[in-house]
């Protein structure tokens, strides 16, 4: 902490919240030229080391008329931890004689420290007061923004918590990936940060930081590995996981490109409307090659030269690669061989798989993040509390769970293997029957597990007269436009009931699907509705 | 072209409606290609297919014509679903006889093969264009395409036969007429290029003052700004230079999403300026921007390779070397994919940055 502040110039003030700024890539103090870097490239305007050196030494000041300039290296020394509260800003200001921030300035800035937390019904502070209830051996204290007692802190904990909007970003995801993979980096609140469940390798002298801090370490080091594989069951968050780091890496700057695709293997035949086993985004190394020459713009090229062209390409930009689903292509070692030779100190690449062999924990080029299951019953505690947290005001009836979930937590962890997707799917019985009911599940695991309760429900939607059969087709109809990759709004579901003559039903029929199905909607005023890739898969197999 | 005579046949199995409603949204101001997901592209393709199977020519037709703006705009040619159009479109006005048509076609096939860097091909659709105008009687449309010919000829280095093609198209075009400051424009660039750059300014100045007389000058006003720009820059009058730049961009921006090439074009002309000024952070930020809007849906190959010699030349600059390699061997494979020769690269090289260095030398 910079001492005798308050009696501090601005130069030396500006001086002293630059020192205490870290560039984490270089693991140094934020040098004069890079302030004077980063502010020319925020201003548009020429910056250099001599400019910041004189505000320092208190021998050129800032006009108070260039406010976009003060403003600015706020934001960048709040960006780099220099500046890590709203008083700090203020007080830099202030040695200046500076206006003090406006609310516009604080709303427009978006610090962490600025935030505030959404609260629900059943905020985090009353979850955790819940597990806090006396003879509770499981309470737990933090919310996932906030950060763990004694933690070592690189990057912010709320780091990737803020959504990224799209509509800056569309040219470069959204004829990439599907709608599942894009509402996951659009939507709010998708990650409750478990640290339990992420077993990501230590590299030396890092032992101290948490998993998720290590990965964000991992990525942005010069000199890490430059792959991450996150390796995991179906249902286990692979892919919300990928998206919190995407959207962490975002917001750090450390990343302007996002390319890459899902080797989906089902699509929609555009003649019939129906879905059917259709060519993934890409299925082989190949097939791969070309998708990524396609979003850098280049003629199609083949293996070797492919590999050259995109390296060269992406020589200057920061950029992830997304490869989803690794286990369903073909020789998808060598794609990951590829990666290999495409990535570098700026460009990453994220890889998710069910399956992975042959490859080294924490390697020179790769390491691997393995999603464990929840067994730990504070962990466990904490993510049904979230997920009671997210679904309550589409699904009220899992709210009268939250004093319950101490006792039964044991018995979850044992009965779906800690598996998070199951877990969740559980609990809406739980909600929607009661606790005697789900433990008459059969024994059946994971997969299995899965597809059971998913027959389940499709079953019972089926004797739920009109509306069940009217949501029945809803999710088929909301699968299938996932598929083809639309944007799934209230007024297109309004259209859809409307030429298919089921419009009475429709609002039971969503009260249903959101009770069973957990359907996402990202966008409560004009809706945005997606649902889990295991969801549509598992519909896509229906008759 | 009317719908009844275009698909009756197809009509039970395709929503010519909802095709039209696609065209319409595709082509307001704002609507990035991006925000359009991948199954409404997928309508042209199973309206094509549908279209080729019943071998409908005239509807094929009509399903070209419902997309015509996305054609003669700068944003989404390189689309599969697009260049299949096309190319069945060209296919289905021969099978009729339809010149006219024909000429239309392949004229705006020529300006996108153009765009996209294949030169030859291009010069080849603009003159079967041209002859298909003709024997239709259409002299001045036939002009319009034998002019475009000039561009290409100049893009493959032969300055001469460009220049030769101008003077003939200016003779044969009033003074009056609006469209003559087409070819005062690119007269611009050759008399840019043998470095007589007060010449090229004043033609710019009177091209824009003809633009002005156009029912919609917007873009080719953004177009012959940007050129204004270069050209006052290397004559180091910055500031100048800079308020084209902004002009053309403002203009632009009135129509985001429709004219990415355009805007990526005065982007790369603006970071020219600013890394002749040392300014190496912020004409990365602008190529960066190029970049993205050149190489997603149109893939313009030719803008593509410019922003990459960019590139090169200010990691030179800033002492990247091995960036700046990286960029050159990036720059040599697109131009090697389009057929284009080393000899005219360093001709390009020469003329664009060599001549800007000595002249800010010698001001």
């Amino acid at each position: 902490m910079p001492g005798n502040l308050e009696k501090s110039s601005y130069g030396e003030l500006l001086r002293q919240y630059r020192e205490k700024s870290i560039d984490r890539r270089a693991r140094k103090h934020l040098a004069q030229s890079q302030l004077a870097l980063k502010l020319s490239e925020k201003r548009g305007l020429m910056f250099n080391r001599n400019n910041v050196s004189n505000w320092e030494a208190d021998k050129a000041i800032i006009s108070a008329d260039d406010r976009e300039t003060l403003i600015a290296i706020i934001v960048i020394l709040s960006e780099y931890g220099g500046i890590t509260t709203l008083e700090e800003a203020n007080r830099l200001l202030e040695s200046g004689n500076y206006l003090t921030l406006r609310d516009e300035e604080k709303s427009a800035i978006k610090f962490e420290w600025a935030n505030k937390r959404e609260t629900g019904s059943v905020s985090a502070a009353q979850a955790s007061d819940v597990m806090r209830s006396p003879g509770d051996r499981h309470s737990f204290e933090r919310s996932d923004s906030e950060k763990p007692a004694g933690a070592i802190e690189l990057y912010p904990f709320g780091c990737g918590n803020i959504p990224i909007n799209l509509a800056q970003q569309r040219l470069l995801v959204s004829t990439s990936f599907g709608s599942y993979f894009t509402s996951l980096l659009e939507r709010p609140n998708i990650y409750i940060d478990l640290e339990a469940q992420i077993n990501c390798p230590a590299p030396k002298r890092q032992e101290g930081l948490q998993p998720l801090q290590r990965i964000f370490w991992l990525l942005e080091y010069a000199k890490g590995p430059r792959t991450m594989i996150i390796g995991g069951e179906g249902g286990m968050g692979k892919s919300t996981l990928s998206a919190k780091i995407i959207r962490c890496l975002h917001q750090e700057q450390a990343i302007d490109l996002i390319l890459g695709d899902s080797a989906k293997s089902r699509h929609i035949d555009p003649t019939t409307g129906e879905i059917v086993q259709y060519e993934p985004g890409y299925y082989d190394p190949a097939s791969f090659y070309n998708r990524m020459c396609n979003q850098l713009g280049l003629p199609m090229l083949n293996g070797k030269q492919a590999i050259e062209a995109i390296r060269d390409r992406l020589v200057g930009r920061k950029a992830i690669i997304v490869v989803d689903n690794l286990e369903t292509v073909d020789q998808g070692n060598k794609i990951l061989d590829s990666l290999n030779a495409i990535t570098s100190r700026d460009i990453r690449a994220i890889v998710t798989t069910r399956k992975v062999v042959g490859v080294k924990t924490l390697g020179k080029d790769a390491f691997i993040v393995q999603l464990q299951p929840l067994i730990d019953a504070r962990t466990t505690g904490q993510f049904l509390l979230w997920h009671i947290e997210q679904h309550q005001y589409q699904h009220p009836a899992l709210r009268d769970l939250t004093n319950d979930i101490n006792r039964y937590i044991g018995w979850l962890i044992d009965r779906t293997g800690g598996i998070p997707l199951l877990m969740q799917l559980v609990l809406s019985d739980a909600a929607r029957y009661s606790w005697d009911y789900v433990q008459t599940l059969p024994s059946l695991f994971g997969e299995a597990l899965l597809d059971f309760l998913y027959q389940a429900r499709w079953d019972d939607l089926g004797e739920q007269s009109q509306a069940g059969d009217v949501a029945k087709k809803l999710l088929r109809w909301i699968a299938q436009e996932q598929y083809r990759g639309k944007e799934i709004t209230s007024k297109e579901i309004s259209n859809w009931a409307r030429n298919t003559n089921i419009e009475m039903h429709m609002s039971a029929a969503l009260s249903l699907l959101f009770e069973r199905f957990m359907i996402i909607n990202q966008d409560p005023l004009m809706g945005n509705f997606s649902i889990y890739p295991s969801l549509a898969e598992f519909i896509g197999n229906q008759q | 072209m009317t719908k009844s005579n275009g698909a009756n046949s197809a009509r039970a199995v395709m929503d010519w409606t909802k095709l039209e409603d696609l065209s319409s949204h595709l082509s307001q101001s704002g609507i990035e290609p991006g925000t359009i997901p991948d199954s409404e592209w997928q309508i042209i393709e199973q309206a094509l297919r549908v279209l080729v199977n019943e071998q409908n020519w005239s509807g094929i037709l009509q399903l070209r014509a419902t997309f015509n703006h996305l054609y003669a705009r700068d944003t989404v040619t390189g689309l599969a679903a697009l260049q299949s159009l096309d190319q069945h479109a060209v296919q289905a006005a021969r099978h009729l006889g339809n010149k006219m048509e024909l000429g239309h076609l392949l004229g705006s096939k020529g300006h996108n093969l153009h765009r996209q860097g294949y030169h030859q091909d291009a010069i080849n659709v603009f003159d079967e264009s041209a002859k298909n105008y003709r024997e239709m009687g259409e002299d001045f449309l036939a002009l319009k395409s034998y002019y475009m010919t000039s561009l290409c000829y100049r893009a493959l280095g032969n300055r001469e036969k460009a220049k030769q093609i101008l003077e003939e198209v200016i003779n044969n075009t009033n003074p009056d007429d609006p469209w003559r400051a087409n070819p005062l424009q690119v007269m611009a660039w050759l008399i840019q290029d043998e470095g007589n750059l007060a010449d090229a300014e004043k033609l710019l100045q009177q091209a824009l003052t003809l633009y002005e007389k156009t029912e919609d000058p917007d873009i080719l006003m953004a177009g012959a700004l940007a050129d204004l720009g270069e050209i006052v820059g290397i004559l180091g009058r910055f500031q100048e230079a800079k308020q084209d730049f902004e002009k053309s961009l403002l203009i632009l921006s009135k129509y985001q999403g429709q004219y990415d090439r355009q805007e990526a074009r005065t982007l790369l002309k603006f970071s020219e300026l600013l890394m002749h000024q040392k300014d190496y952070p912020v004409a990365i930020k602008l190529l960066n921007r190029a970049d993205d809007k050149v190489s997603r849906y149109g893939h313009y190959y030719d803008l593509l390779w410019q922003i990459e010699l960019a590139k090169a030349f200010i990691f030179l600059r800033d002492g990247q070397i091995f960036n700046c390699l990286a960029k050159m061997r990036s720059v040599f494979r697109i131009r090697q994919q389009l057929g284009l020769s080393n000899i005219l690269l360093i001709q390009y090289v020469m003329k664009r940055y060599a001549q800007r260095l000595w002249r800010i030398k010698s001001v």
